[in-house]
């Protein structure tokens, strides 16, 4: 009877035991399921701190070259508009002083006539620089083609542009955003790159518009942090992020430089 | 003592079957699974105890236990689970488990009258399986069903080991027949309170704020 208990008695051992062990096993996979969860959301909290960080970077780039296009307005109207307005008032007034000879007054109402069209010339010159008539009336294709012609015109720099696909005017808000992009890209490759010949083509693909740019100028070392964000480029990215496109670029130093984006 | 557990574990099953069937009509179709599963444990445990009081063996019930609660929690976290292999998984366990217990049944129908070793680890691991898909399932996304699930999770790790002893406890005397449904009851009661828990941070809420 004796043995049976103590045999009895090292059954329930054993019971309790593996039982208590299975217990804490599932307790062992709850902690690790728990501590596992809270390690991905803060991992993934992270990630989304870097997107919103990475999004103020873009908004604050906006506003600086809002900003900065704002102050090139600002001088474009004073230096060619408001001087050459002024010089015209000055000149409208002495017409009304007296004893003026004829002779005088041809030269001053010249003097104004000349004045007036220089600054009407100047104001179509810094209205068509914010957005070219062409463009907004005839689409994409065109507002290349005389962006083109303007960087040609300079004798710097040798365009090559080639349109395979056609453009909907309908969508000429998004094309804005294209125009730009181009115009960003050229205007680094003539100031920072030194290029003499800048190729433009534009392809369609599975519905989705390519351009490919390339140029011969000095380029620059992708690797080099301080090259990647740029003003320019920022500004580039936020255009591409509105048009849902993606954007490459490839670049070595004296290799010039070649972007691929679509949209 | 056994007596003691065993009446909290009623007691809080009995609670969470009110405040669950309270919610019942505004929530999803997996809460509606779960109050259904507390509702057929409810009843099996009431009759396993008229069953004993009228001096009648109740082991059969157990059966009915585990493979209600088999089928019940499946469909719960069929419910749950929205990755397309984890339900796959899950119907092919539910088909294979149970037309497995079907054939063992009518080979065997003598294992009808005591605890049927195979179906207690098959029907409890298969769960367990489910409830750590649910678990992983959870890692990146916002929690359904937690403390439910970690319930289930202790109460089957912990309690499958002592229905699996369940044939040899029998066979010891009484002083230490007790001691695995002590255990086992207590268990029960720390999983009713996860149930409950989950109530209460999950669902008592949103039964107020639509009531308001």
């Amino acid at each position: 009877m004796k043995a049976k208990a103590i045999y009895e008695s090292d059954v329930i051992e054993i019971v309790i035991y593996s039982c208590v062990a299975f217990v804490l096993m599932g307790l062992v996979l709850i902690l690790f399921f728990y501590f596992s969860r809270k390690k991905i959301i803060q991992k993934e909290l992270e990630k989304k701190d870097l997107e919103i960080q990475y999004q103020k970077e873009l908004l604050s780039a906006v506003i600086i070259t809002q900003e900065e296009e704002r102050k090139r307005i600002a001088q474009d109207l004073h230096d060619d508009i408001s001087s050459k307005l002024n010089i015209v008032s000055l000149n409208s007034h002495l017409l009304n002083s007296p004893n003026l000879s004829e002779n005088d007054i041809v030269e001053i109402t010249g003097n104004i006539i000349n004045l007036t069209t220089k600054a009407l010339d100047n104001s179509r010159k810094i209205a068509h620089g914010l957005l070219p008539p062409v463009l907004d009336k005839f689409g994409l294709h065109a507002g290349v083609e005389e962006l083109c012609i303007e960087y040609s015109s300079s004798k710097a720099v040798q365009v090559n542009y080639e349109n395979k696909t056609a453009f909907d005017i309908a969508e000429n808000d998004r094309h804005l955003h294209v125009f730009r992009i181009l115009q960003e890209l050229m205007n680094n490759s003539l100031r920072h790159g030194k290029a003499t010949v800048i190729t433009i083509l534009f392809e369609e693909t599975n519905n989705r518009k390519m351009c490919s740019y390339s140029d011969n100028g000095i380029g620059f070392d992708q690797t080099n942090n301080k090259n990647q964000k740029g003003l320019g480029m920022k500004n580039i990215e936020s255009r591409i992020a509105f048009l849902n496109g993606s954007f490459t670029i490839d670049s070595a130093l004296n290799k010039g430089i070649r972007a691929v984006f679509n949209f | 003592m056994l007596d003691l557990f065993i009446k909290i574990g009623y007691l809080v099953l009995g609670l969470n079957f009110v405040v669950f069937a309270m919610c019942f009509s505004n929530q999803g179709k997996a809460f509606r699974i779960f109050t259904v599963y507390i509702a057929v444990i409810g009843v099996i445990q009431i009759a396993s105890r008229v069953l004993s009081s009228l001096g009648m063996g109740n082991l059969f019930l157990s059966h009915f236990y585990f493979i209600a609660q088999f089928i019940i929690l499946s469909f719960f976290y069929l419910e749950l689970l929205k990755e397309k292999y984890q339900r796959k998984i899950i119907k092919l366990t539910l088909i294979l488990v149970l037309s497995f217990l079907g054939i063992q049944y009518t080979i065997y129908p003598k294992l009808f009258f005591e605890f049927n070793l195979f179906e207690i680890f098959i029907t409890s691991f298969s769960i367990i399986i489910f409830s750590a898909f649910h678990f992983y399932n959870m890692l990146n996304e916002k929690k359904e069903f937690y403390y439910i699930n970690m319930g289930i999770l202790l109460y089957l790790f912990g309690s499958t080991i002592l229905f699996l002893v369940g044939n040899l406890t029998v066979t010891l005397s009484r002083e230490f027949t007790k001691i695995p449904w002590i255990l086992n009851a207590l268990f029960y009661v720390f999983y009713q309170l996860f149930v409950l828990y989950e109530w209460k941070k999950s669902f008592s809420k949103k039964e107020l704020e639509t009531n308001l």
